[in-house]
């Protein structure tokens, strides 16, 4: 053979995350079976014993996420995570965990809904993902994968972004990405290097008394602690925004999509067909939360249109329409059901709005 | 649809499951990793474990691969009727078609697109005639290879001994046999 010795795994996007998690630190996972991210739990299973953390195969979501809420509390990096139904069932511990202010990692590897749905992917939480989720005022970060190894990298990533910010963060992948398969590095992850916690409940003796709540029952104190999580959430959005741009940078039109619709309408602007009348260039949001607003306000200015794809009803383009402001008209191609966003079925809607550039 | 881009291929590997079809793709990919190249795999299943439907998509390509969804098939690999049935229009006019004859009543089912190539292996019938008629992926595994330029053999053998390791090691030596007689099938 002619080639070096390959030491790429070839996995998983659930089994990358799961690895990835391990490796950012994650010592403690909690979950309970859903189909499509049972690979995720399984290799947490198998491994995250060998490696000196605890897996809890939980009796229900909730029992789950509240696991995380004790475990965040004692200072540990801990996980945990579950497709669309399931992670419903999280969101009161996720509006606990935002309101006490603990750092944890969430990810939800989106199928269809509403409901129990089917087990095909989906892109159908972009409003429960970016908006909080449960009740009350409170933002969560939001990661989204487009590729396997992206899945594990953000979610080593998340681990560190729920530290510094001491919020909960989400990884919004979907049934694509959690079971397709891609060769896979993880050597790369450096060793975890979790900041100190010295608000966590460790049961050290001698050091002042530490309180992990979110009840504030003077309206004074409610209304200071929600001015002190804005002000995060304001330098969340100064410094965590991260998205990708490819094509030409003169592009006529400009596709906006994250996770998988974006993998897959990237097709379309690295190959775009010979007879496409005229250039096409791809804004995807990482983060969804905080979004790209101000980039994407830039690109709109520039370009004659945007046309938005997702595997959902029209979610994503809300939030793009408020990024755009007018700037440029803002098109949408919804795939819903399981289907996917196939190069041929953009390539067709994209044809379909060259009557209306300007 | 997108340009073509030389060197990719993209194929769909179909049958019902329990008949390892998602075995061939994975092999197929983590053959092609030793190469060197890039691949993605996307199985799509139903609930069952045995019986219902089963199929991949797999993209093999020395360079980044963006869609992974395969639009439009270079190679199918068919192991059941409804199969054929449910991909065998997404073949291009210039691509090929494994079908396993054991499973595919070929006087029953429409013929390819034009120009599209066709070839038949009893892989089933082979594989009970060796003793396992599991291994009946084997067989159309190593047909494959030896058919298409995508990957070599050797690479596929490396890729099955480690497939085949632990509490399955016993059936390594079953399934290199099967893959042996399915190129020479091929051939």
């Amino acid at each position: 053979m002619e080639q070096q010795e390959d030491t790429r795994m070839f996995i998983s996007g659930n089994e990358a995350a799961a690895e990835a998690a391990i490796c950012a630190g994650c010592r403690f996972y909690a979950g309970y079976p859903i189909t499509p991210q049972n690979e995720l739990t399984a290799y947490m299973a198998d491994q995250l014993p060998l490696r000196g953390g605890t897996f809890v195969q939980a009796e229900s979501e909730l029992a789950a996420i509240n696991m995380l809420y004790g475990a965040s509390a004692a200072g540990a990096r801990c996980m945990t995570s579950s497709s669309s139904p399931g992670i419903s069932l999280k969101q009161e511990g996720i509006s606990y965990l935002a309101g006490s202010e603990l750092p944890a990692v969430i990810i939800n590897v989106q199928r269809g809904g509403p409901g129990l749905g089917n087990i095909a992917p989906s892109q159908g939480d972009y409003f429960q993902a970016t908006r909080g989720g449960g009740h009350g005022e409170y933002r969560t970060i939001v990661l989204a994968p487009a590729g396997v190894q992206e899945f594990g990298d953000l979610t080593y990533l998340a681990f560190d972004l729920a530290d510094r910010w001491r919020i909960p963060v989400l990884v919004l992948s979907d049934g694509v990405i959690g079971q397709m398969k891609e060769p896979v590095r993880s050597a790369h992850y450096p060793p975890p290097q979790p900041p100190d916690k010295p608000w966590a409940l460790t049961g050290e003796p001698g050091r002042p008394r530490n309180l992990v709540k979110s009840f504030h029952g003077d309206v004074d104190d409610m209304a200071e602690f929600h001015l002190k999580l804005l002000a995060r959430y304001d330098a969340i959005r100064r410094e965590e925004v991260r998205y990708e741009v490819a094509g030409p940078p003169d592009a006529d039109v400009l596709i906006v999509a994250y996770g998988t619709s974006a993998r897959i309408a990237r097709e379309v602007v690295e190959r775009p067909p010979r007879d496409m009348p005229f250039s096409v260039a791809i804004f995807r949001p990482i983060t969804l939360w905080p979004f790209p607003t101000e980039a994407l306000a830039e690109w709109a200015a520039r370009v004659r249109a945007a046309l938005v794809v997702e595997m959902s009803a029209g979610q994503l383009v809300e939030d793009v329409r408020l990024a755009v402001e007018g700037r440029c008209p803002v098109h949408l191609l919804p795939v819903l059901g399981g289907r996917l966003p196939e190069a041929g079925k953009v390539v067709e809607k994209l044809k379909s709005l060259h009557h209306t550039l300007k | 649809m997108t340009q073509d881009k030389p060197e990719e291929r993209r194929l769909i590997v179909a049958g019902f499951g329990g008949q390892g079809v998602l075995t061939i793709g994975r092999l197929l990919c983590v053959a092609a990793m030793k190469e060197g190249k890039l691949v993605t795999y996307l199985p799509a299943y139903g609930g069952e474990v045995r019986g219902g439907t089963a199929n991949c998509q797999v993209v093999i390509s020395p360079g980044a691969i963006f869609s992974p969804v395969v639009e439009a098939a270079d190679c199918l690999i068919i192991l059941n009727q409804l199969s054929y049935e449910r991909f065998s229009h997404r073949l291009r006019s210039d691509g090929m078609m494994l079908v396993n004859s054991s499973g595919v009543d070929l006087d029953e089912a429409p013929p390819p697109q034009d120009g599209a190539r066709l070839v038949a292996v009893p892989a089933a019938e082979k594989a009970a005639q060796m003793g396992d008629l599991r291994a009946g992926n084997m067989i159309m595994l190593g047909a494959f290879v030896a058919l298409s330029d995508l990957v070599r053999m050797e690479s596929c053998r490396l890729a099955l001994r480690q497939t085949f390791t632990g509490p399955k090691a016993s059936l390594l030596d079953l399934n290199l046999e099967a893959l042996q007689a399915g190129a020479q099938m091929g051939a």
